[in-house]
């Protein structure tokens, strides 16, 4: 028996450090299939169209009635009102002029190629996590598209919000993490996202694109009032949600959140954009859910709500302050 | 000797253990394929009759739990009987209103759009060990409580499963009791057929130049077989419809579709802007992918 008990203590370690290394040399930031390939240039601009939707960039680059990705749409905001820019490849009036580096700049520092710093209206706090592989994808699927000449709008901002140097102070506060890279903190980090090793496969993945591409968080995750997210309060709903309806607690929080739901409740809000109440998604999040998530690979599905149900859950809820109406969840 | 033997089957046990872990199917291997061979095998016609419906749904996949020693709240709707079924009730109301399947909980419940399910709870639960219903399990039991309306023949003709019209937008489904099929079905089935009758009512609203899936344009024969989805699969693999994702994508079981998207979606049949694909239409995506795919 004892010789039982030695095998089993040599091969048991091992079983552990094998399924570890195992799960450690698969990437968070691509789907499994994709796991070791390399993509042809067509290739490339294809599976740059499943960020590029998931992502849902269209929303806030066109306007309704609009050229694809020719800029216009307007968001309103207690800071001012912003207006998408025209980001098809045209040379003079979009992004026909931006290298890789510009490109990759742009999403994970929000940074343009003059230099001059985004308004966190573009939601790069989020997209700095993506991999450059998958910017890079997004890029050449944008530059596959109509250039379209287009002068895109200026924001029409409040003071002290149209001062630019004013986001220099929001990046300091929203966009540099302090501490290590960690479950517990990886949301404000800046850069890549990084496999949580005390995570599975599938839940890294769902983080990686919930925080990244998918950037839930921005609508979702409560604000002070000059727009710095309030960290303890992630995804626990949001008067700033873009659109006319605030954005709810979607924390597992029983209470004030989703926690009632299951993996099939939310399976069919994010593929039918129906609530577990049965009423149908209207407002900002319809649109997320018909040009975004309903277009999820099954796998990525499931991914994304591994991750969403194991949130902390948040016991409160802003946007029952707010005069807004909830978005329907 | 034993002992040494018994540690290195509890070894081996762990190591097999540790494989499966990661041998979920990551395309479309001949492992998967055979399983999802064995899956689709001939379809079962159900009669709308309460005895076929019985015997092919509610026993295989209900009455395990629905049944007077069953499990906390399904014991209250046992669904054993005819009786049971036609006079039981819920929280969410009756099981059955003849001839309306849309306001019967029974229906609802097993429906796979959330418009039609409404607040009525999903079955089989999500914790269950049963499998969803397929979509012809689904339609044999609105045949049969469509049938149930007063004034009607009753259920004594066999339900054409294939021929079932699609449910859309919440609305009552229409449930032709008749054995010919919708599409009458050539001796050769060829890409003008597949396009004209299935690709161009249901699906290139959406894939086309500008359509909301414009990734994946389905346009010539050539172009379609030689069309790759986002992440560089094929759509249409010559012979083998078991690989193909276009066939896949049809599929209304979960397990055998594997992780391929389900066409249509059902944001656009919950909508009405879509129409579902029947169970014949899929065969004969099979069926032309299987000649040859000309």
């Amino acid at each position: 028996m004892s010789k039982v008990a030695l095998f089993l203590l040599i091969l048991i370690p091992q079983f552990f450090v094998q399924m570890s290394r195992a799960e450690a040399v698969l990437d968070p930031t691509l789907p499994r299939i994709l796991q070791g390939k390399t993509l042809s240039p067509e290739e490339t601009i294809k599976y740059g169209s499943y960020l590029f939707k998931i992502s849902n960039c269209r929303d806030c680059h066109m306007e309704k009635g609009g050229a694809f990705l020719a800029g216009g749409y307007k968001i309103d905001s207690p800071f001012g009102t912003f207006y998408g820019p025209n980001i098809t490849p045209d040379k003079d009036t979009g992004i026909g002029r931006w290298t890789d580096d510009d490109f990759i700049r742009a999403l994970r520092r929000g940074v343009a190629p003059n230099g001059r710093n985004y308004y966190p209206s573009f939601p790069y706090s989020s997209y700095s996590k993506m991999s450059d592989t998958d910017i890079l994808a997004i890029k050449a699927y944008i530059f596959s598209r109509p250039a379209v000449k287009k002068e895109s709008k200026k924001h029409e901002l409040k003071f002290p919000f149209n001062i630019r140097e004013f986001i220099s102070a929001w990046k300091q506060a929203n966009f540099r993490m302090v501490g290590s890279y960690s479950e517990d903190n990886f949301i404000k980090a800046r850069g890549p996202y990084q496999a949580i090793p005390t995570r599975d496969w599938e839940w890294n993945r769902g983080a990686y694109l919930v925080e990244g591409p998918l950037h839930c968080a921005q609508c979702h995750t409560p604000r002070d009032q000059i727009g710095n997210f309030k960290w303890t309060k992630w995804m626990s709903g949001s008067r700033l949600g873009a659109g006319e309806k605030a954005a709810s607690n979607i924390t597992p929080s029983q209470k004030f959140g989703l926690g009632k739901w299951t993996a099939q409740d939310w399976e069919t809000f994010l593929l039918e954009a129906t609530s577990k109440n049965g009423t149908e998604v209207t407002g900002k999040m319809e649109g997320v859910i018909d040009q975004g998530t309903s277009r999820l690979t099954p796998a990525d599905l499931r991914a994304v709500i591994k991750y969403l149900m194991s949130l902390k859950p948040v016991e409160s809820s802003e946007t029952k302050k707010g005069s807004k109406k909830e978005d329907t969840l | 000797m034993k002992t040494i033997t018994l540690g290195w089957a509890i070894a081996l046990s762990f190591l097999f253990v540790g494989c499966s872990q990661f041998s979920e199917p990551q395309g479309l291997g001949n492992t998967a394929n055979q399983n999802t061979n064995q899956k689709l095998g001939p379809v079962t016609k159900i009669d709308p009759t309460f005895e076929s419906i019985k015997a092919n749904i509610l026993e295989k996949k209900c009455i395990a739990c629905h049944n007077p020693e069953g499990d906390k709240e399904a014991k209250d709707i046992p669904l054993s009987t005819e009786t049971d079924v036609v006079r039981g009730t819920s929280d969410s109301g009756d099981l059955i209103v003849a001839g309306d399947p849309n306001n019967s909980v029974l229906y609802q419940s097993v429906a796979s759009y959330a418009a039609i399910r409404k607040k009525v709870k999903a079955m089989p639960p999500s914790t269950s060990k049963h499998a969803p219903l397929t979509g012809d399990e689904v339609m044999a039991i609105a045949a049969w409580i469509t049938s149930l309306a007063p004034g009607s023949s009753g259920g004594d003709s066999p339900v054409e499963l294939s021929s079932v019209s699609p449910i859309a937008g919440g609305q009552c489904p229409t449930v032709p009791v008749t054995t010919e099929p919708l599409i009458q079905e050539p001796s050769v089935i060829d890409y003008a057929f597949i396009k004209s009758q299935i690709l161009d009512k249901k699906c290139t609203s959406c894939h086309k130049a500008d359509g909301k899936a414009d990734e994946l344009v389905f346009g010539s024969r050539d172009e379609m077989v030689s069309l790759k989805n986002e992440f560089s699969q094929a759509m249409i693999v010559v012979g083998h419809p078991e690989t193909s994702l276009l066939y896949l994508s049809l599929l209304k079981d979960k397990a055998s579709r594997r992780d391929t998207r389900w066409m249509p979606p059902r944001k656009e049949l919950n909508e009405g802007t879509s129409k579902d694909i029947t169970s014949q239409e899929t065969s004969l995506v099979k069926k032309w992918i299987e000649q040859g795919a000309r």
